[in-house]
């Protein structure tokens, strides 16, 4: 009965899905708890079960929406994104998410209290305890200057003692659908729009209308009209999904433990004979009571990955006009010569001499290629309890051990290909592709990292009569190394803090930090950073105590100060010098042909550059930053919150060389200073409303950031510029930076007349025209100035939650408002020249959004300038749930049932025709956003 | 038990902190190391060297003559041009190179003499060999530091708004970041240059060898590292001569209001220890002042100092695309009109026979090896084979107007190679070097100089101003056609009786014998004792040629100078709070 009630308030915690609440107690960094009401900083901690409402795929895509503040973006809608180039970052954007928290786009990743870069693990919601979101100042010194840009805190699960065995088995399945791919012409089209391109530059059309009738037909093998969709013949609409999770938990007097896996399959778009992604994951904690201060734990995460893709990628379908070449020749046509008689009974391709490569036949017979990751992370920590010695002070020893190994093994194999020319309806002799296939596999790429670290925590509490002191002191040593010696990094740091609270109505923090890198010279390797943070709960004063029923809390808490900010895995050495010798001129003495002392090369000269200058003074930048927050509920029900940051990111190490004047000589020589400075300011607001009514809950929030855009130079070395407008310091980082389109040429006088860009005879009627900016007669590089803004007005995020007995609704939703997109960066809407393939918007907005067409692709059409540019807002339904719990209470085996339907990226709106403002490159050079339905059944033991 | 502890604690932190941040090493040359490997350390001479140029189409050569009287650029919007003409823009200063190679040259130097490490570091196992070296590269680094410190006063001395005369800022030690100031960056006086600069050439004279050449029988240069195989380098000789060039720079009116005739006299007397070592040493090695010499001859024993060789495509850039090129600069007409007649009167004297009708007929031989005109022939060097003949005459596909073509009707000769044709199947390309100091400049350094100081038939150097001249107006010119002088030079003779004469002949003399070379514009400069600028800010012209062989002259342009110095590049002005502008340049930072 007891095992049954405490599975059911597990479950019940699990219906509230929200915004991630100050929960009563905080997991912090070192195995520390903290209450809400003693934290003066806003720590927010993630839902983990709401996490698992979200359809499956990597935890950092199910993190969207949920936290107030966090954004998270897709850089095209990627299956998984697997470390397949080593592990190049301890931040979670790298790849294919994007982060946006309190003006930083870096967000780095420590799972039980140690960086990992999250590629190495992907963990599931299945294996974590808590995952806790640092973004003020003092919380992220407490940790220490790997969290300084902001930190996801994730702390695995451990079991509990005394605890009866719980097993729950948790099955996914389900399709993933492209929910838009921006298309390409077909060949009819593309003969046209070809023949236009053309005679607008006066040449003859290549296709008459007899041909163009014959594309009609849509032959993909014709030798004379061949017309390839290579859509249909290269990519699913869809592909399928699938996990399978276990994960048990038990704890006895002495000893208690937590397993959870995770099996995950998916496909690909690429319709290759294999390609596809399966993972293989695994958190195990153990941990053990010795006597009566001593707790010992040990834990192991492991990672076993495969990705199997083909040697072509789901875009190369497009970039061969679906006219080039017949795509599969008959053996009638080819030339009988030696060549084909060697081959046999193979299939013979078509290629072009202007597309030499035939992507089908590359898919069909190309071969694979396999990513194979292993990732081991080893910690093992003793946890002493001094209180024989001081009462309240205990302590924490750590040692993690971790390794990655990926490797991609596999064959590039080679198809037999001849040239065909179309226009002449015949094919020629064998092409460069003969057919060569490999006999054994070959090792294409590897990579490997290592980390080591090591922390010895001292904690050190005490009370008396409404007075509270926590503090402590960590000492910490790492030592991560990545394939090569440039990525060889060690961190020593000791971090301290000291916390006073009085009544749970005063509270008042202090945390310091001593830091030292290895990429800073000896002198120069330490920095010392404090901060300090304070909080009022008003709702405990007395005087308060009146309007209680209404004013449920409020609190008002600031953090201010500064930390060490220093990439782990940034350049190494800047602060040494650097030298290199090269060969010049040749000389010497020669008596051969009466050149005495030149034109020989008995001698070398050998000459020495200065890359880079030494600077010893090289050290730490500063993250100097203040966060003020305010907290608030209302009726017990309503929680309403408001912060407000600014930061100063000073001292970035920077080449100087372009500040320093030239007589110091250093022309062609690095130098690398602490010197730039960032800054951002913004506002964060959230209101989240949950109640019970009878068997009925219903739950919804909102959150909204304000970045007022976002980070801006504060001070920028390479700040050249002739006009004030062109002066970079002070601007936004997200500014757009381009040409004021002004309209269209209208005539041939405006072409004479105007100013123009570049080459005036090559202007046409219909081409755009540009501001002369500063008024000198013609249209050049000091005539950009900033058209718009990446940097969105607002990100918002909806949450939605309604839940009658055991069936309920989740519903995520998020989005952004303002902002522009250029559309001039991508090669979707500037294409389209020579005979290069068309895009369906060339075709559809010819004279319109789309310039003019011309053969030569001009320059003047496609330059960064406020004509491309549009409006980036977008909303997005980024995940809804559905699910039913059965119980049994009477069931010696199965507890519970739960059912789950779930989609992921449901709809969006925007105001983008063709492409997705999330990510304009997806479907066109990044994978498409995908939509995923899956249907799930979670079973409790 | 509490503070045992806390000591072993403390301890274990202490030592593992100690070293732990200690990087790997990477195997990098570096500040720590770089003592231990002496290619690294000798490689900061070579760098230093590396940094001279090879070639003369370059703005301060013959880009400084287009911002002068004696050439033009065919594009209007070619930096040097709008210069010339008052509408620079401060971010393409025409001079910035020569500012920024100069100082990355210096601080070369600077770190090889830095406590002396390059003169105590050994290089070679052969001790006497080594020695040998050691000593040289000590002297090479004097000599270069003393050049680039040259090239920077001659570009950038002038006087500041206030009137004051300066130099340039002298830098003699490394630059460091950490002690990096730009506010305390000034420029030192115009004579405190000079003496840093006359103090380097003393102190490379002590190290340096006689001469990079090899004499036969000679045994002190039987090492393989002294003779020849420095040909490259700095010598006794070439110091001699930089403290030629710099003597004759500070006593030029410009640079010396107080008239001190005995910079002159250290002028003429260096200038005259140039001659004789050519006369009298090199002669044995096949030195004759009377032969003639090509341009792409870079081993000639013309050559005082050469720079680093190279292969140059230099006739691309005079050539009219007619011949394949691109017609980048063009002779002036009044550079046409410097060049005397056949009998070494000008064209203005009376006695010249200069006609108008035929104004190319009967002049001095350099103009005919220096400049093309309507009508000449580029003739094959190894056959006299005709490659391309010359129409500039109006209409004519070389003349002003028509596709890529001389706005001047003239072209230059001077630098080509005759034995490169673009049409040919494999063009032939010569070997180039620019000659920062050879026998003909220091002739003339002799001639204005001696002259100044003694007068110009008077001996005091053991030759006189006069013979200086008559060595240039006799000589084979590159054409290997006599020179005008060969057979008695009644002009020059009658100029030597007069000071006022004689001067102006050497300035002639100057403009037309290294026409091309880049001392036009700063010759005019250094002369002007007065800071008028009308002989600075004339107008430039070039021809209409008619087909009967006479010519209208074709205003082109006027120059515009807003004084007579140099601006420093604005960003160095913008970085450096205290450095101060050349007067008339205000807006220039």
């Amino acid at each position: 009965m007891k095992k049954i009630l405490f599975t059911s308030v597990l479950l019940l915690g699990a219906a509230v899905a929200s915004f991630a609440q100050q929960k009563d107690t905080l997991a912090m960094p070192f195995g520390r708890t903290v209450t809400a009401e003693r934290t003066t900083g806003s720590v927010r901690q993630v839902n983990v079960p709401s996490l698992e409402k979200t359809v499956t795929s990597d935890l950092r895509n199910r993190l969207t929406g949920l936290v107030p503040g966090l954004e998270v973006t897709e850089s095209g809608g990627s299956m998984f994104s697997p470390a397949t180039g080593g592990l190049n970052s301890y931040s979670l954007g790298s790849g294919a998410y994007s982060f946006y928290l309190k003006g930083f786009t870096t967000l780095n990743c420590i799972v039980d209290d140690v960086p990992v870069p999250f590629n190495q693990i992907l963990l599931d919601p299945n294996q974590i305890e808590s995952i806790t979101v640092l973004s003020d100042v003092l919380d992220k010194a407490k940790y220490g200057p790997i969290a300084s840009y902001g930190a996801l805190y994730i702390k695995t699960k451990t079991g509990r003692y005394n605890t009866p065995l719980r097993i729950n088995a948790d099955v996914e399945s389900g399709v993933s659908m492209i929910s838009s791919l921006p298309e390409w012409v077909d060949g009819v089209s593309y003969a046209i729009l070809n023949n236009m391109a053309r005679a607008e530059a006066g040449l003859s059309p290549l296709y008459d209308d007899a041909t163009i009738a014959q594309f009609e037909l849509k032959d993909p093998n014709s030798l004379s009209a061949p017309n390839v969709d290579y859509k249909s013949l290269m990519l699913r609409q869809m592909y399928p999904t699938a996990r399978i999770s276990f994960d048990a938990s038990a704890g006895s007097r002495n000893i208690r433990f937590n397993v959870a896996m995770n099996a995950i399959h998916t496909g690909d778009i690429v319709r290759a004979a294999t390609s596809d992604y399966n993972k293989l994951n695994l958190v195990a904690n153990v941990a053990t009571r010795i006597g009566r201060y001593v707790e010992a734990s040990a834990a192991f995460k492991g990672l076993v990955s495969y990705r199997t893709k083909g040697n072509v990628s789901w875009y190369n379908y497009r970039s061969v006009p679906a006219v080039a070449y017949p795509l599969v020749l008959s053996s009638f046509d080819v030339p009988d010569d030696e060549s084909y008689n060697a081959t046999g009974d193979k299939t013979i391709y078509g290629v072009s001499k202007t597309f030499t490569t035939n992507y089908y036949a590359k898919m069909l017979e190309g071969g694979t290629y396999t990513t194979r990751n292993r990732s081991g992370i080893f910690d093992v920590a003793l946890d002493v309890d001094w209180g024989w010695l001081l009462k309240g002070l205990t302590s924490r020893t750590s040692l993690e051990y971790s390794s990655f190994l990926s490797t991609t093994i596999g064959k590039n194999n080679d198809y037999i290909a001849y040239y065909c020319n179309p226009s002449w309806g015949i094919v020629e002799e064998l092409s460069d592709h003969k057919g060569n296939t490999q006999t054994s596999r070959n090792t294409s790429s590897t990579a490997t990292g290592q980390n080591l670290a090591f922390y010895h925590r001292f904690d050190y509490g005490w009370k008396g009569a409404g007075h509270n002191v926590d503090a402590g002191i960590t000492y910490y040593m790492s030592n991560s190394a990545q394939t090569g010696d440039a990525n060889y990094q060690k961190q020593l740091y000791l971090t301290g803090n000291v916390a006073y609270d009085y009544m749970d109505r005063y509270c008042v923090e202090v945390a310091a930090q001593y830091a030292g890198s290895s990429r800073f010279k000896k002198g120069s390797r330490f920095g010392f950073f404090p901060t300090v943070g304070a909080k009022w709960n008003l709702h405990n004063e007395a005087f308060m105590a009146g309007t209680k029923d209404v004013l449920t809390k409020l609190s008002l808490h600031a953090q201010v100060g500064e930390i060490g900010n220093a990439d782990i895995f940034g350049t190494q050495y800047l602060y040494q010098a650097s030298y290199a010798t090269s060969n010049g001129m040749t000389y010497g003495p020669s008596i051969n042909g009466g050149e005495w002392w030149f034109g020989t090369n008995t001698h070398t000269s050998v000459y020495t550059n200065v890359q880079r200058l030494a600077n010893s003074q090289l050290s730490w930048a500063r993250l100097r930053q203040a966060d003020l927050g305010v907290d608030a509920q209302l009726l017990g029900c309503i929680d309403l919150g408001a912060e407000y940051y600014r930061w100063l990111r000073d001292g970035i190490a920077v080449d100087v060389t372009s500040v320093l004047p030239y007589l110091y000589g250093l022309d062609g020589t690095t130098v690398y200073d602490n010197f730039e400075a960032r800054s951002a300011q913004g506002l964060n607001l959230y209101a989240q409303f949950h109640r019970q009514f009878g068997d009925f809950f219903v739950g919804a929030g909102a959150s909204c950031s304000f970045g007022f855009g976002e980070q801006y130079y504060t001070k920028l070395v390479d700040d050249t510029y002739s006009y004030d407008y062109q002066k970079k310091t002070g601007t936004s980082t997200s500014s757009i930076w381009g040409y004021r389109c002004i309209g269209k040429y209208v005539d041939e006088d405006e072409i004479a007349d105007l100013p123009a860009y570049g080459d005036r005879s090559a202007l046409r009627i219909g081409d755009l025209v540009y501001e002369d900016v500063n008024g000198d007669g013609s249209i050049d590089a000091n005539d950009r100035v900033i058209i718009g803004t990446s940097a969105p007005d607002m990100r918002y995020s909806i949450n939605l939650n309604f839940g009658w007995k055991n069936l309920e609704l989740n519903m995520v939703a998020t989005g952004r408002a303002g902002g522009n997109v250029n559309l001039s960066s991508s090669g979707y809407f500037t294409g389209g020249s020579g005979m290069g393939n068309y895009s369906a918007f060339v075709l559809n907005e010819l004279g319109g959004d789309y310039p003019r067409l011309s053969y030569d692709n001009l320059t003047n059409n496609f330059l960064s300038s406020d004509f491309w540019l549009r409006n980036a807002s977008w909303f997005k339904l980024q995940n809804v749930d559905l699910s039913y719990r059965f119980d049994f209470p009477k069931s010696k085996a199965v507890k519970s049932l739960k059912v789950d339907l779930r989609g992921d990226n449901l709809f969006s709106i925007h105001g983008l025709r063709y492409v997705d403002p999330e990510d304009i490159d997806a479907g066109v050079s990044a994978y498409p956003f995908m939509r995923t339905i899956t249907l799930g059944a979670k079973i409790t033991f | 038990m509490k503070k045992t502890l806390f000591v072993i604690w403390a301890s274990a932190l202490a030592i593992a902190s100690c070293s732990f941040l200690d990087p790997l090493e990477n195997g990098s040359y570096n500040e720590d190391n770089y003592q231990d490997y002496p290619k690294i350390i000798r490689g900061f001479v070579d760098k230093a060297y590396n940094l001279r140029p090879s070639s003369y189409n370059l703005a301060e050569f013959i880009g400084s003559e287009a911002a002068a009287d004696n050439a033009v650029y065919r594009l209007q919007n070619n930096n040097t041009r709008l210069f010339s003409v008052g509408a620079g823009n401060i971010n393409s200063n025409p001079f910035s190179t020569v500012w920024t190679r100069s100082y990355q040259a210096i601080n070369y130097c600077n770190m090889f003499l830095e406590n002396n490490i390059g003169l105590n570091t050994h290089y070679l196992l052969d001790p006497e060999s080594d020695e040998a070296l050691r000593i040289s590269l000590q002297g090479d680094a004097y000599a270069l530091r003393a050049w680039y410190h040259y090239d920077l006063l001659r570009v950038f001395g002038g006087k500041s708004a206030s009137g004051e005369l300066l130099g340039v800022p002298v830098m003699t030690a490394v630059s460091k970041i950490e002690d990096a100031d730009p506010s305390q960056v000034r420029r030192a006086s115009f004579e405190a240059t000079v003496k840093q600069i006359l103090d380097d050439c003393d102190s490379a004279y002590a190290y340096l060898p006689l001469s990079n050449r090899d004499y036969p029988g000679d045994k002190s240069y039987a090492t393989p590292v002294l003779g020849s195989v420095r040909y490259r380098c700095f010598d006794q000789v070439a110091i001699d001569g930089l403290r030629a060039m710099t003597w004759l720079l500070w006593a030029s009116p410009a640079f010396n209001p107080e008239g001190d005739r005995t910079r002159y006299e250290q002028a003429a007397l260096y200038a005259s220890r140039v001659i004789k070592h050519k006369l009298e040493k090199e002669s044995q090695l096949g030195f004759d002042p009377y032969a003639s010499f090509a341009w792409g001859d870079i081993n000639s024993p013309e050559i005082v100092l050469p720079t680093n060789v190279g292969s140059s495509s230099i006739e691309d850039v005079f050539y009219p695309q007619s011949f394949g090129g691109e017609a980048t600069l063009a002779p002036t007409q009044e550079l046409v009109d410097a060049f005397p007649m056949a009998n070494g009167f000008p064209i203005t004297d009376s006695r010249s026979g200069y006609d108008a009708s035929k104004p190319y007929d009967g002049r001095d031989p350099r103009f005919y090896a220096s400049i093309y005109y309507n009508g000449s022939q580029i003739l094959r060097n190894t056959n006299s084979e005709v490659m391309y003949t010359f129409d500039t005459s109006v209409g004519g596909k070389d003349a002003p107007g028509m596709l890529v073509t001389s706005p001047t009707a003239y072209y230059i000769k001077k630098f080509t190679y005759k034995g490169f044709n673009p049409y040919d199947a494999n063009p032939v390309r010569g070997y180039r070097t620019v000659f920062l100091m050879r026998w003909e400049q220091m002739c003339l350094i002799f001639a204005e100089a001696s002259s100044k100081a003694y007068g110009p038939l008077a001996t005091d150097c053991g030759l006189s101003a006069r013979d200086a001249l008559a060595y240039l107006r006799t000589r084979k010119t590159s054409d290997g056609t006599d020179g005008l002088g060969k057979g008695g030079d009644a002009y020059l003779d009658e100029c030597a009786l007069s000071a006022d004469k004689f001067d102006a002949l050497v300035k002639n003399e100057w403009r037309v014998v290294t026409c091309f070379e880049g001392t036009r514009y700063f010759n005019l400069r250094r002369w002007n004792s007065t800071g008028d600028l009308s002989d600075i800010n004339v107008t430039v012209h070039g021809a209409e040629v008619y087909a009967s062989g006479s010519f209208t002259p074709k205003e082109i342009e006027t120059r515009k100078f807003p004084s007579l110095w140099s601006p420093i590049p604005s960003v160095e002005i913008r970085k450096c709070a205290n450095l101060q502008q050349n007067a008339g340049w205000d807006n220039w930072k």
